[in-house]
Formats: structure tokens, sequence, C-alpha cells
């Protein structure tokens, strides 16, 4: 196994401020991307469970981590196990950053095992080294499920904790592209991670004319919470203006009004030689300026990119932003523990508890997009079951809107072995999630 | 006027019942004379009868009010439907060997004799619906006339727990103490009022939504191809309701406003002012809510239905379509969430026209349509023999002219002085029974009007009474 794993090495690392540093495979193939585009004065490191996902990548420094926990092969989507080998290659990531790395960026996707479970660990050990630490992440598309949206919420609650400041990316935005085939639209979610990081890193290491530098960055992110980076584009008359409201509508803000309450704000214009940007179109930006309410200055510049042509670019960055919104009190507590499970009051109350909280995550996250309908547990009937009392009764008390498998399950079993039924029964669902087969065995009675 | 030849049924609902008179005419149209409507409250439970002493008691009221209405005339003998949980269709086939004869009336008649012995096991033949007949294994609708070598037919019949019977027949004629003509299988009765004959050959649905149960019967190529009552009714919807902290009352009324079949994202997060269970706040309930709530009942209730299309094998039956009836089906977006689910074309009930001559409004009222298909399936009368006035002795048939009759009390009286044909004796004698029931209440009345002066002389007389008691003691 060791014969085929890469070390991380140091001597192959340029000198760089900025590091970029994908976790798991969402956050691998987005730096893979940006490797493969080539953004100057970055470094970039690969750090996964997956060995065969680490060789597949052209990113010279890859880093595999958690050997005795996953063998490198993977975390098996259980975040717990991406968190073990994070944990365990702890050493072996601060070496990797403690090359005068200023700046860093965790990338990763969250709903997986290694993202979702090492990201925030990786996030961790480089804030604590003080590097500016700065998460970009993904949540998933609806379609997968509302057991994914879950785990990466949770993901993205830790990653929050242990950053500088986090950007959330929601898949489900690229919806709006139509009917995109499902690969192109998981790269499309690899490039707008791809994006983001690439925006950040631009800022710092363009030279521009008037110039947005690391000091600027660092005071914008430091400690700054959730952040949001929005780019838009104009061309032609009032090219600046368009390209202000086409940012403020890629947010992924409900209300682009929310993004004026952002405690700290840094921009970018981008023009070309060809057209560059005029005295006429400062008024734009005095508009835009003057819409924040913040006290901080808002820190901007401007530059070149010549490959824009007769295009203007501004990338926004805000932070410090709506971060009571997205973490709440309540959040920071920990979901009830196995042990008050075992109460069924308190595991009913604790239930629901939970569901309302991650509808409320949901909801944030994807309050226009969700339209499928809540799932239910429904009962149907077989022809003998018609005329089932006892079945039928419990259909009855139970509303379908809160019924769950368990309970139809267990009063199903009822009916063939009785002797069953007496004490409280319950699968302990949160000692092996979906890891045994369902039927039989994960009853466990308690009296 | 008084009517002296006439239907009475009585459809037992989950949450109503309702009695109706009708009378058949020469060409077969039912014209309807009267209908009275009882709430069940609990003595109707899913379809079936819960408690036969209310039941009855409710039953009675009904016949009463329907008589009101009836100029004098007396109701004798009901029809009641069953339709409730545990009804269902079941196949059973009986054959016959015929070398290579013909199939004769005789035949088919003893198919039928056999079939009709048939008793499974903890269960009652409530009704056998007609067959389908296969000559040599071929289908054949019209066998009489034909050779084969064996002729088989394949019977549907209509089975349910012995008890779903008896609470309507012999149990309840003794609580009610009037005769029951019959027990008639009320989703049936239904599918012949709304389906057609080119429906029912093309393979058609009808779905009953009531608010204990919502049954299920299937045509296809012209005859019953299954019948299941799903134990799930639209009450469920407002009970569901109910958990989220209203009142029953308010929990119907939500149903009925808001209430959606289909679940329909709220991008807005409306918010809806329900009255709470105190009676005295009221609340806000977010619409979405109140639409998940609904929507995952009622899509229950559409899977069960599914279900039995499936087991009846006519689910992916081309051109196969559905018709929709009862208060349930009235929820916003059942149609079309049956539609959407079943991938079939689905409309509402109306009654056939062809089967009544007026009343079709309240035919078309979907708490009274079952009342009227029970009344189509009537065939005896239902009037109760009243014995000839001395001037008149001639009229003695069954069937007479209506005649005027201005009040049930002289009606009464007449009978009960007159020598009663012997036909009649019993039903008379029932009749009167329940007079004397309606007398004692009425004394019970006249106890009750005491007024504040009759109070006190009785307690007055009671005091004395004791201290004459307490003197004689001590003595």
């Amino acid at each position: 196994m060791d014969d085929n794993t890469y070390d991380f090495d140091m001597a192959k690392a340029p000198q760089t401020i900025i590091k970029v540093i994908g976790v798991g495979g969402g956050g691998g193939n987005a730096v893979s991307n940006m490797y493969r585009e080539g953004i100057r004065d970055v470094s970039f490191v690969l750090c996964n469970t997956d060995n065969q996902a680490l060789q597949k990548s052209e990113v010279p420094d890859k880093l595999l981590i958690g050997r005795n926990t996953t063998n490198g092969l993977g975390s098996g989507n259980v975040p717990e196990r991406g968190e073990a080998a994070a944990i365990e290659s702890e050493k072996e990531i601060h070496d990797m950053l403690d090359d005068g790395t200023r700046m860093a960026f965790v990338t990763a996707g969250m709903g997986g095992g290694t993202g979702t479970g090492a990201g925030p660990i990786v996030a961790k050990i480089s804030k604590d080294m003080g590097i500016l630490t700065v998460g970009i992440v993904t949540i998933p598309f609806v379609f997968e499920g509302r057991p994914k949206i879950v785990k990466a919420l949770k993901g993205v609650r830790k990653m929050a904790q242990n950053v500088d400041s986090l950007l959330v990316i929601n898949n489900e935005r690229l919806r709006n592209f139509a009917d995109m085939p499902v690969p192109q639209a998981n790269r499309k979610a690899d490039e707008t991670l791809t994006i983001a990081a690439k925006s950040i890193a631009e800022i710092v290491t363009t030279n521009l004319e008037q110039n947005v530098d690391f000091a600027d960055v660092d005071t914008t992110m430091r400690n700054s919470g959730v952040a949001l980076i929005s780019i838009g584009f104009g061309e032609g008359e009032g090219r600046l203006h368009q390209a202000i409201s086409e940012a403020l509508e890629n947010t992924l803000v409900n209300d682009v009004n929310n993004i004026f309450n952002a405690q700290r704000v840094a921009f970018v214009i981008y023009y070309s030689h060809e057209d560059e940007l005029r005295i006429s179109e400062m008024t734009d930006i005095h508009n835009f300026m003057s819409q924040f309410k913040t006290e901080y200055e808002v820190k901007w510049g401007h530059g070149y990119d010549d490959s824009l042509g007769h295009k203007i670019k501004i990338t926004i960055l805000v932070t410090g932003f709506g971060l009571e919104d997205i973490l709440s009190q309540s959040e920071q507590q920990e979901l009830a523990t196995e042990e008050e499970i075992r109460q069924a009051a308190e595991r009913e109350e604790a239930a629901r508890k939970a569901r309302e909280e991650e509808d409320k995550w949901v909801r944030q996250y994807y309050g226009d997009y969700i339209d499928s309908r809540p799932n239910a547990e429904i009962v149907v009937f077989a022809v003998d079951e018609l005329d089932d009392d006892a079945l039928i009764s419990f259909v009855e008390d139970k509303p379908t809107y809160k019924r769950t498998a368990k309970d139809v399950q267990q009063i199903r079993r009822k009916g063939e072995e009785p002797v069953r039924t007496q004490g409280l029964s319950f699968t302990s669902s949160a000692a092996n999630p979906g890891k045994k087969p369902k039927s039989g065995g994960t009853v466990i009675s308690f009296r | 006027m008084a009517y002296t030849d006439f239907i009475a049924a009585i459809d037992l609902g989950s949450s109503h019942m309702v009695g109706m008179v009708g009378t058949k005419g020469p060409s077969g149209f039912l014209s309807i004379i009267a209908y009275e409507v009882e709430n069940s409250d609990t003595s109707i439970r899913r379809g079936c009868v819960y408690n036969i002493k209310d039941a009855a008691g409710k039953i009675v009221r009904l016949i009463r009010k329907l008589e009101n209405k009836l100029g004098g005339s007396r109701i004798g003998k009901v029809y009641i439907g069953v339709g409730g949980q545990s009804l269902r269709s079941v196949n059973h086939a009986v054959s016959r060997v015929l070398g290579s004869g013909t199939v004769t009336e005789e035949v088919l008649k003893e198919l039928d004799r056999e079939c009709r012995q048939y008793r499974p096991d903890m269960l009652d033949v409530l009704d056998v619906a007609t067959p389908v007949y296969y000559l040599d294994n071929q289908p054949e609708a019209h066998p009489v006339g034909l050779g084969c070598s064996r002729i088989e037919a394949r019977y549907k019949l209509l089975v349910g727990r012995p008890s779903l019977r008896h609470a309507v027949t012999t149990n309840m004629s003794e609580q009610i103490k009037l005769d029951v003509a019959g027990a008639i299988v009320s989703p049936l009765a239904l599918a012949d009022l709304i389906l057609t004959e080119q429906e029912k050959q093309k393979g058609c649905a009808l779905i009953d939504f009531g608010a204990g149960v919502t049954s299920v019967t299937m045509y296809k190529d012209g005859s019953l191809a299954g019948l299941y009552v799903i134990p799930l009714g639209s009450h469920l919807i407002t009970r569901d309701l109910m958990s989220l902290g209203m009142p029953e009352k308010e929990a119907e009324r939500v149903k009925r406003t808001y209430g959606n079949a289909i679940w329909e994202k709220d991008n807005e997060q409306q918010m809806v002012s329900v009255d709470l269970a105190d009676g005295q706040h009221s609340s806000e309930v977010k619409l979405s809510e109140i639409n998940m709530v609904v929507e995952a009942r009622s899509r229950e209730i559409i899977e069960n239905i599914y279900a039995r299309l499936e087991d009846t094998g006519v689910a992916k039956e081309p051109g196969y379509s559905i018709v929709i009836a009862g208060n349930g089906a009235a929820l916003k977006n059942m149609r079309e969430a049956l539609s959407e689910r079943f991938k079939m074309d689905v409309r509402y009930a109306s009654v056939r026209k062809d089967l009544i001559a007026d009343g079709e409004m309240i035919a078309n009222n979907p708490e009274y349509t079952t009342a009227v298909a029970l009344l189509l399936k009537g065939t005896e009368n239902c009037a109760l023999y009243i014995a000839p006035e001395p001037e008149k002795p001639k009229v003695v048939e069954t069937r007479f002219e209506p005649k005027e009759e201005p009040l049930i009390a002289e009606i009464e009286e007449k009978t009960e002085e007159q020598p009663v044909e012997k036909q009649a004796v019993a039903s008379a004698t029932a009749a009167k029974n329940r007079n004397s029931g309606t007398k004692k209440e009425d004394e019970k009345k006249k106890n009750k009007s005491w007024g504040l002066g009759d109070l006190f002389k009785n307690a007055v007389d009671k005091m004395g009474e004791g201290i004459d008691k307490a003197l004689k003691d001590e003595q």
C-alpha cells in the first residue's frame, strides 16, 4: 500500500503565499480544474482518503490522509470516517501547510464522506496555524435527496466553525441551466468551485491599477463568517451597471437587498486595454458603494484583464454576511446523543426538533429550489389487510405526514408475532445509519 | 296526497345517513318523493354500523321525518345499503362438463344455483355479480344455444364479514322494529347509477370518496372486474389537520378552504389564520404545512386505490378511465392528482339521465347519490299496507291509487279500530309499537313542562311526606 501512495513533497511546492487545498472528490476535481487553468502564484494540494482518486489527478502535490483509517479506499460516504482520517493525518496536513502559506482555500463538496468529514479538520488545522482560511464548499442538488442534503448542511455548519470565511455554493443553482445532462451538471458544479477560488486568488495575485492586496483581503475575510462571491459581466451601454446587477443576481441570497447588510465588502473591476474604465462609469461604482451599510470601508480596486475585450467584469466579495441567519445558537448544539435517544419520549422530541432544524437549514439554502413534495410513509394495504382492524386503526390515528417507516414496520410485524409487541421497540437508527438491511436484526426492544 | 307504492332506502354513510323515498314509473324512471338526512356522529364507522342502538335511533328518526313528507303514507320496510370495511369481491368459478351438448337456460340456472350455494369460510356472500361464461375456455357473452364440451361460469362474489350484513338486516330490523327489505351492496348500486354501459364495456372504475371509506368498483368488458372498500376516508384528512392543533370544525373548514391534493411549493410562505382548540385564540399556520398534511393523506388514499387497480389487472389497461364520486372527490386537485398518478382520464360523476325522471339536482348532490342508487335497486314495495276505510271496502290490493289522508294520527286510530287483513298484521303491530314509543315521549314532555308553582307544590308535598314518615318512625 505504501509503495503507491504519494506523500506530500515539500521540495516540489513553489513558494507561494496562497494554497488551494481540495479535500475529497468534489474538492479534488475543482482543484484539478484550477490547476489545469493555471492560476498564477498559487499552489495546489489534493487531500483524499481515496488513493485511486488521487492517482487520477494531474495535480502533483497529493496527500493521502487516514492511511490506517481507510486504507486508501475512501470514506464510504461516512463523514465520521473522513473526519477520523484527517485527524489521523493531522501532522502531515500541518507540515503541508507549514511552508510560508498565508492564505489557504479549503475546497470541498459537502454531502459525501471525505469532504464533509475531513474538510472541517483540514480547515481547523490551517486556521489554528494563523493562516487566513477560506472554506469554499458546494452543497448538493435537491434531487440528491434529503439525507445527503442534511449531511451536507451539517458539514457546512462544522466548516463554518473552523474557517475565517466560508463560501457556500449551492449546486441547485445550476438547475437554472435548464436541461443539462447530469455529468455536465457535476462538472459545472466543480467549475463553480473553481471560479470562486480563482476569483479570490486573482484579487490577491493580480497587480491592479488601483490595487487590492493580500492585507485588504485579509481584513475583509479574517474571522468574517459566511462570505459570498459573485461575478458579473457587462458590455456596451451602461456595461458596469449591467455587470453590477448581474453580480447581484448571481448571489446565493434569496433577497438581493440582504447583500447590502454585509459587514465587509471588497470588489474589483476588470477591464481590458481596449476599453478601459471611464470616469463616467465611476458614478455607477459610487452608487453601488453607497448602498452598503457597513461600518468598514468598502475596499475596491480595478485593473486590466485583456481577455475581456469590450466587456467589463466585476468581482464582489462580501463577508460577515448573515452569519446569524445561517448559524443560530441552537444549531451550535449537538444533536441528542444516543443515550438520550434510548428514552423514547425524548427521542421523539429530539427527532422532531432535529427534523425541524433540518427543515430550517434546507429551506435556508434551498428555499426556492425545493419543489419536491415532502416524504411521507404511506401505507398501501394488501388485500388481506383491508379488514385488519389493528393496522387500520394505526393508519387512521397516525397522520400520514408524521408516520415513519419504523412505525409501520412495527405494526405490521405485530400482526405476525404478537409475542413481540410488549414494550417499546424501535430501531437504533443512530447506531447504524443504513448499513444493515432493513428487515430483521435492527429492532432492539426495551422493556 | 298519500303514496301507496314506493321504495324506501337508507344509506348509512360514515358522516351522514340519508333516507330516501322514491317511486319507479312504468318505464323504469325513478322519481324522488322525499329525502332526509341525519348526522351519523359515531354510530357508523368506516361505513359499518358501529353502535347499533344509536344507528337504529337515527334510522327511526329518519323514517319518521320521511313519513311526515309522505302525506299520510307509512313506511313498512326499508332497503339498507352496505358498503363498509371488509366488503370486497372474490372470484368463484363453477363449471359443468356437457360432453357434446348445448348450453341451455337450464344449464345456466344450475350453475347459478350451485354458485349461490357456495359459502366461503368466515365470509358472508352479500351479492353475486353477473358471471362471465367460458365455453371451452373461450369467453362468450351469450352462451345459450351454443355447443361446447365444458362450460365455466366465473363469478364475482361480493363478500364481507358476517356482521356486515347482520348489522343492517336481522339485528337492525329488531332494533328499528321494521322489516328490512334487503341489504344492497351500495358501491355496485352506485356504479349502475353512474357508469354507462359503454364505459363498463370499455373499462372504467368508479371511485367513491366517502368520509369513512373509499370504495373502488372496477369494470372491464361490460362486467364487474373487482370491488374493494379501502378503509380510509376523507375524514382522516380532517383528523390529520387536527394534529396541527385546531378543533375538528376548524380542521374541516381548513380542509375545504385550503386543502389541496397536489403538493405545491409555496415561495411566499403564506400564512393562514386558524382558530385554536381553546376556542378563544387564533393562530397562524403555514399554508405549506396544511398542504403537506393534506397531500400526504390524500396521496395515501390514491396509492391505495392504485394498488387495487393493479390487483385487478386494470391499472395498465389502455383506455381505462376513472369516474370519481362522493364528497371527498371535491378536494381541490383530487381529479388532477388521480389523473397524473394513474395516467388515465378522470371525470366527475353525474347520474345517468336515463334513470332519473326528476330530481336530478338532488341525485347529483354527492351526499344523496348513493341513496338514489339504492332506490333504483329496490324492487319490493315498501309502503305499509293500510287497511281500507269502512266506506270504501273494495280497495284491498297492495297496489292502489294515491289517496288523500290528512293526518297520521287519524289513520293510526283507524287501523287500530278496523279489522286488519292478515298479511298486514305484523307490519301494523310494528307500527303500533313505534307509536306507543312516541306516546311515552309525549307524556315525558308533559311531565317536564311543570311550572314553578308545580315544582313548589311538589316540594311541599315531599316535605310533608318526609315529616309524616319521620313521625311514624319515632312512634
